[in-house]
């Protein structure tokens, strides 16, 4: 990947490669049942699950306890809650579906995304806007609730994210964050978040439940996008989080980590003028974001070989 | 229009879990008896759905257990198509 592509860029190939697995999926069997993109949270011995129990047929448990867990405690009934990086919609739905909330906004970089939340959720609580993560279409002040599950990680500038994310939450709004972090970032991103007027309520290394979620189900669930074209198996692994595949073996491996957070607007603070994070946590998150949007990018479209393909 | 639509129900999920048909019962747990998960499931519905010209909304699909359960969320959807 060119490194010298403008954060402009890397935005707009984010969009593409998410446009290109909704067109991947498009009109298959799996269309309407393909809600969520995430990697999901498996349970492990000894721990109990959060939320509601879904019966077998329920898609992607997984990546609903995910989003279980992610929420934690925090209360949904009557708040805004806005999704920025909604993907399919999947978590909102999920909202709606076991809480009562005011409303649900989704906000997504890709309009094939937006589109398909627009047509499957079409209601007047349910807003959906394409739009940058690092300029977010909203008011200040606005939400009670921003969700961010598992999308950080391909903004090419995170503390934009951060400082946008902050600003649309009302005092006493909570940021819900789920994602893989580079290891030696996590705390930075506190800090920063800590910078900026936000209560770090909790924070959590997941990275044990994530993998055996992927080691579990990624295979299977593959079948999603049996109809993408054979030179496109190793990305398809990659939206999958396969056993071997390049995000896999990163969060797996240590590199980096999978994580949550939850954070409490505790004060409307004026942001600092000057960046926070240093330029060497800068780049090295926007490493992250190459990583990911690169092994996200469709072989067909990149020039890559089914060399690429993971080992597993 | 009930026997018949088991009879469908339990050819079709035969040959998605690949399991003899006598295997399979009204009664069976699809998840606990059968070893089903979600995207046989999936499978099937679409199946059905393109077979007797129905939609099954995902709402009325994902609280079901079992086969009968299965069957009836069909047949309810052949009445009213």
């Amino acid at each position: 990947m060119d490194r010298s592509r403008s954060d402009r860029d890397v935005k707009a190939a984010q969009a593409s490669n998410f446009d290109d697995l909704n067109e991947i999926v498009d009109g298959t069997p799996f269309d309407r049942h393909l809600r969520f993109l995430n990697f999901g949270y498996r349970v492990l011995d000894g721990e109990t699950p959060r939320g509601p129990k879904l019966g077998f047929a329920f898609p992607n448990k997984d990546s609903a306890q995910l989003l279980f867990q992610t929420i934690g405690d925090t209360p949904l009934d009557g708040r805004r809650v806005v999704e920025v990086g909604c993907g399919r919609g999947g978590n909102l739905w999920l909202v709606r579906r076991y809480h009562e909330v005011a409303w649900t906004a989704g906000i997504d970089i890709a309009a094939g995304s937006i589109a398909h939340c627009a047509k499957t959720q079409d209601r007047p609580d349910a807003l959906w806007a394409v739009g940058g993560a690092e300029d977010l279409p909203l008011a200040s002040g606005i939400a009670d609730v921003l969700v961010n599950v598992e999308s950080g990680a391909t903004y090419p500038d995170i503390e934009r994210f951060f400082r946008e994310a902050v600003r649309v939450l009302a005092v006493g709004g909570r940021l819900l964050y789920a994602d893989i972090v580079r290891h030696d970032l996590v705390d930075p991103y506190c800090r920063l978040l800590e910078r900026l007027g936000m209560a770090i309520d909790d924070q959590r290394d997941i990275s044990a439940n994530v993998v055996a979620a992927r080691d579990e189900r990624a295979e299977r669930q593959q079948l999603a996008f049996a109809t993408a074209s054979p030179q496109d198996r190793a990305t398809m692994a990659e939206f999958s989080g396969l056993t071997g595949s390049v995000l896999y073996r990163e969060f797996a491996g240590g590199a980096h980590r999978y994580v949550t957070v939850q954070a409490t607007k505790r004060a409307e603070v004026a942001p600092p003028a000057d960046r926070i994070l240093t330029e060497e946590e800068r780049a090295r998150s926007r490493a992250t974001s190459d990583i990911a949007v690169e092994a996200l990018t469709l072989t067909s479209r990149a020039g890559r070989s089914d060399a690429d393909l993971p080992s597993s | 229009m009930s026997d018949d639509t088991f009879a469908w129900v339990r050819a079709q999920l035969a040959g998605v879990l690949g399991l003899p048909e006598d295997d399979i019962a009204r009664g069976s747990r699809l998840a606990d008896d059968l070893d089903a998960d979600s995207i046989d499931l999936i499978e099937v519905v679409n199946k059905a759905e393109v077979a007797f010209g129905i939609e099954i909304p995902e709402d009325d699909l994902y609280d079901i257990e079992s086969v009968d359960e299965f069957v009836q969320l069909v047949d309810a959807r052949r009445t009213d198509a």
